[in-house]
């Protein structure tokens, strides 16, 4: 199933001479249940291209579809519910919000949506990513490989359709980046979650099942890779 | 000058939003204190002047003095200032408003000494001239270079018009002063004034080492004086306050700014910058700040009290530069700044350079703020929001506790004047000593005379009076043991033995009360009873007590008074715990009270000190004073009290009191809006990436702006509510202190309108405060607000 239709998307920043194309005419279309790794080398514009999916910046022009629902036709409102409903965000450096407890952090998107939380399922992940005896900590007494965890618990907690994760890595060091990397690879296998990475790790890159490699705003490879799919 | 140095100067050009607040908040708190000090001096000084005007500036007046007395009496090194005058004859007038005229020598330091001012022509320079009162040259139509007629001497040459003198006009008595010393025996009176910080004690002591026989102090004005000290504490507490306000308004001030930079401090120190040269960067910072806003604050703190003189009608001229003023405040602006910029770059100066570097902005780890009962609460009431923004202001720590105390601070500040303010209800107080609608009172000290019967019948054919109460007065002596009076009264007190006791006769007042007003004292007695047949026909009298407690006297007992050296016993009837007609000046002694009929019995006295008259409030009060004009103008120290006037004269007195107060609390609470402000926009600019995530995870615009609002009304929920505790507290405290220490005439009363609209107020203001705040978050793009400080 198609989860995911982007069409000629464009990003200009500023305006004449000094104008940038951040994306220039981009088109992907993501299935239900891939992994992919967005890499690119810095100001290649996979950030915006991930901040753009994520409807927290918008298009110059293009379509986005996300479950058949055009995002760029959106109010600003309808794009927060659909953020808390259909996405789920990984930050590099975590943004958990430092005055709850890590177990408030997961449910927050969901309070947000006045939605009861699955408990079972939220536990589930729990377990997964070996958190369950930390979650009553608050993030200063985390350390950063378990404050992760969370965010990631986080994006997954309100079943979303997709998770957008901007450099989950990019702050851990070298033994946390890989558990990272192996749960969500844990995650998208169990829960056939849609994940979209973005990374400059070659190595991190090459753990999706699709890879895409972006340079001044352009898709110059789209590969897919057969060991997770 | 270090090279270095320089960069103070770009920092506060490159931020010149925040060095104008930071100059402003400055200025303004230095306005704030300078204006309330100099109106504080201001104020002290006008109502000093005042009270010259109505007693003289003297301590003392010695009486029949020679020439040798008096020049002893000035060689002395405590002595500031002497007059020296003689009141050598006093002529009877026919006119009811003129019915004396005393005939005075007096020379220019007496007239100096009392405040009298020669308003036409000039003092008399020859022996046949003489200065005239102003009403009476009024009254006489006389003018300088006219002649005034006195009887047994020659025709007098007006030379000048001179102030009037407190009370002559009303007791109609007028003075003449001449420069004539031939006219009287070579003995002088003599205003004296010392130099002290114990007047009372040292006027005293200095009567005795003279043997000054025959004097009087000035105890109008000492006791003012005395009552003016304690004055002055509230205005040193407010000070203090403000200083407090003020330091807290910078500093929060300061901490934002630092908080602000403290990735450049980073990077200074990385480039190898040590940490004392990155203080003095940021004191040579708050030293410029200082120097800019100092000059400003200066200026408008002298301008206020002008303004407010003009507002009032107050003479301005009274007001100057006071040095001590303006180097005290500088001092305090300068020790206040410094200590802002030190208390806030220490925080800063912990981190390690690449900390600083790193550091999302914020200058203190962040805190772990743990579940709370107040937690909970903001849950319930605001939901998930609600929590969030609670633990937030517990998270900001000493920044959330800067703002809110200065907040907190405002509303008890508040709260605790209107609870002052609603106290001095005018109506009441004025009740507690004017008893009637009006009072006709002898004011004279003099034993006799006071009104007769026939000269106050008249009032009864008066159709709108309804009730007349009268009441007599006199000057006994009360006997005292040595250990029940102070030192300073045993030197001029008469000491006898009784029962091989020693006692000080000190002296005292009885009063003869109307069988009305005796019954009203069933309500003040603490035990006893009255019996009016009793006391109507026999030796009974009322005690204080207060006198009933020192001395173990209760009911039947017997007390001894002296009058003219004749001993009189009575039995106590009953003991009072307050008196409710009484006179404004008594003697030290006690106040007894005893029927009309048992006075007249006693001390062959018919004659009545005061009346007080209930009228039906049709009559108009212009009309009512001129018919007991004439009745008041019977005798010579006859003066009228009007229930309405002096009333009316208390309540302009409480407006002018309330609308100063209203104004010292409007500036500290601009003072708030700025520390409030600066929290909150520190806040949310420290916490664009939270902010930033949160619109990520799902929250909208109207969520977040939810969210900071919350914030800001916890701020003024939670400063309301230490606000109302204390500032009710110290209302409280206030009244009772005032009870205790002055004997006030107050009336308690709970400000229940300030107490709801107070905290409505400092909500709303949080709210508004946020609301602007949120301006610059609101419409910033979700990418923008994570990156922010990346």
């Amino acid at each position: 199933m198609n989860i995911l239709k982007m069409e000629n998307v464009s990003k200009k920043y500023g305006k004449g001479k000094t104008s940038l194309n951040a994306l220039n005419n981009v088109s992907i279309n993501v299935e239900e249940g891939e992994f992919i790794s967005i890499v690119g080398p810095s100001g290649s514009g996979k950030s915006t291209l991930l901040n753009i999916l994520g409807c927290i910046d918008n298009p110059t022009s293009g379509n986005i579809f996300i479950e058949n629902e055009n995002i760029t036709k959106l109010s600003d409102k309808q794009m927060a519910i659909f953020r808390r409903r259909k996405l789920g965000f990984i930050f590099q450096f975590y943004n958990l919000i430092p005055v709850l407890t890590a177990e408030e952090n997961v449910l927050f998107p969901l309070m947000l949506d006045n939605r009861k939380a699955d408990l079972n399922y939220i536990n589930k992940i729990f377990d997964i990513l070996k958190i369950n005896n930390r979650r009553k900590h608050f993030p200063q007494e985390l350390s950063g490989g378990e404050q992760q965890r969370f965010a990631i618990a986080r994006a997954l907690s309100s079943k979303p359709s997709l998770i957008l994760a901007d450099e989950p890595t990019g702050n851990l060091d070298s033994k946390n980046s890989e558990e990272v990397i192996n749960l969500m690879v844990e995650m998208h296998q169990k829960l056939n979650q849609t994940i979209i990475m973005v990374t400059h790790n070659p190595e991190i890159a090459n753990i999706a099942n699709r890879k895409i490699e972006i340079i001044d705003g352009k898709i110059v490879s789209d590969e897919r890779m057969l060991k997770n799919g | 000058m270090a090279k270095y140095d320089f960069i103070s100067n770009r920092f506060l050009k490159k931020n010149k939003k925040r060095s104008i607040s930071i100059i402003l908040t400055i200025t303004f708190s230095i306005a704030l204190i300078t204006g309330i000090l100099n109106y504080g001096l201001l104020y002290r000084d006008m109502k000093l002047e005042e009270m010259y005007k109505q007693t003289g500036e003297y301590h003392a007046i010695g009486y029949n003095l020679s020439s040798e007395e008096i020049d002893k009496i000035n060689s002395n090194f405590q002595v500031e200032k002497t007059g020296e005058f003689k009141i050598f004859d006093i002529f009877k007038n026919d006119s009811t408003y003129l019915r004396e005229i005393r005939f005075a020598w007096m020379d220019q330091s007496s007239l100096k000494i009392n405040k009298i001012d020669v308003l036409q022509g000039s003092f008399p320079e020859n022996w046949n001239e003489v200065l005239v009162e102003e009403w009476m040259a009024e009254f006489l139509d006389l003018k300088p270079g006219d002649t005034i007629d006195l009887k047994g001497y020659e025709k007098q040459l007006v030379s000048g018009i001179m102030d009037n003198i407190t009370g002559s006009r009303l007791r109609g008595s007028g003075l003449v002063i001449t420069k004539n010393e031939n006219l009287f025996d070579s003995k002088k009176d003599m205003f004296i004034r010392i130099n002290s910080d114990n007047i009372e004690k040292d006027i005293n002591t200095l009567i005795m080492k003279y043997d000054i026989k025959d004097y009087s102090i000035n105890y109008s004005l000492l006791q003012y004086l005395e009552e003016r000290d304690m004055f002055s504490y509230p205005v040193l507490l407010l000070i203090i306050l403000l200083f407090f306000v003020s330091t807290f308004s910078i500093m929060s001030i300061y901490n934002m700014s630092i908080i602000e930079r403290i990735k450049e401090i980073g990077m200074i120190r990385a480039i190898g910058g040590t940490k004392k040269q990155i203080k003095r960067i940021i004191y040579k910072e708050s030293f410029l700040l200082s120097m800019m806003g100092i000059p400003f604050g200066l200026i408008i703190g002298h301008l206020l009290p002008y303004i407010f003189g003009m507002i009032f009608g107050i003479d301005v001229s009274l007001i100057s530069i006071n040095k001590y003023v303006v180097l005290s405040v500088i001092a305090m602006t300068f020790l206040s700044s410094f200590f802002s910029s030190r208390k806030s770059i220490k925080t800063a100066l912990n981190l390690t350079p690449i900390e600083s570097i790193k550091k999302e902005q914020s200058q203190e780890k962040d805190r772990i703020v743990k579940e709370s009962l107040m937690s909970k609460i903001f849950e319930k009431i605001f939901g998930i929001k609600g929590k969030i923004a609670y633990k937030n202001l517990k998270r900001n720590g000493k920044k959330s506790s800067l703002t809110i105390f200065s907040m907190a601070l405002m509303v008890t500040l508040f709260i605790t004047f209107s609870f002052v303010i609603k106290s001095m209800n005018a109506s009441f107080v004025t009740s507690q000593y004017v008893k009637g609608d009006y009072e006709i009172i002898d004011e004279s000290r003099i034993e006799k005379p006071g009104f007769t019967m026939e000269q106050i019948e008249g009032l009864y054919d008066i159709k709108n009076i309804e009730e007349i109460k009268l009441m007599k007065k006199t000057v006994v002596q009360f006997p005292y043991e040595e250990l029940q009076i102070p030192d300073i009264y045993k030197s001029n007190a008469k000491q006898i033995k009784e029962d091989g006791k020693d006692y000080f006769l000190l002296y005292s007042d009885i009063y003869g009360y109307s069988e009305k007003m005796i019954k009203e004292m069933e309500d003040f007695l603490v035990s006893g009873s009255i019996d009016l047949s009793i006391m109507r026909e026999g030796k009974y009298v009322l005690i204080p007590q207060s006198y009933s407690e020192n001395n173990q006297v209760s009911v039947n007992d017997t007390i001894t008074i002296y009058k003219n050296g004749e001993k009189i016993e009575f039995l106590v009837a009953g003991i009072y715990n307050k008196i409710p007609y009484t006179f404004s000046y008594h003697n030290i002694g006690e106040r007894l009270i005893i029927s009309n009929e048992t006075f007249s019995d006693l001390f062959s006295d018919d004659r009545y000190k005061k009346i007080i008259i209930d009228t039906d409030g049709t009559i108009d009060e212009k009309e009512m004073i001129i018919v007991l004009s004439q009745f008041a103008s019977k005798v010579s120290g006859g003066e009228i009290v009007s229930f309405k006037e002096e009333s009316e004269k208390l309540e302009n007195q409480v407006r002018i009191i309330s609308f100063i107060g209203n104004s010292v609390i409007i500036s500290i609470l601009l003072l708030s809006i700025f520390s409030l402000s600066n929290t909150i926009n520190t806040n949310i600019l420290l916490r664009m990436r939270e902010f930033g995530s949160m619109r990520a995870l799902g929250l909208d615009k109207k969520g977040l702006k939810k969210l900071i609002s919350i914030e800001g009304i916890s701020f003024g929920l939670i400063a309301s509510f230490w606000g109302l505790i204390f500032g009710s507290l110290f209302g409280t405290f206030w009244f009772v202190l005032m009870r205790v220490t002055q004997d006030a005439f107050l009336v308690f009363e709970v400000p229940y309108l300030y107490l709801i609209l107070t905290p409505l107020g400092v909500v709303l203001l949080g709210f508004l405060i946020t609301t602007i705040s949120i301006l610059k978050v609101k419409n910033k793009p979700i990418i923008e607000m994570i990156r922010n400080n990346e």
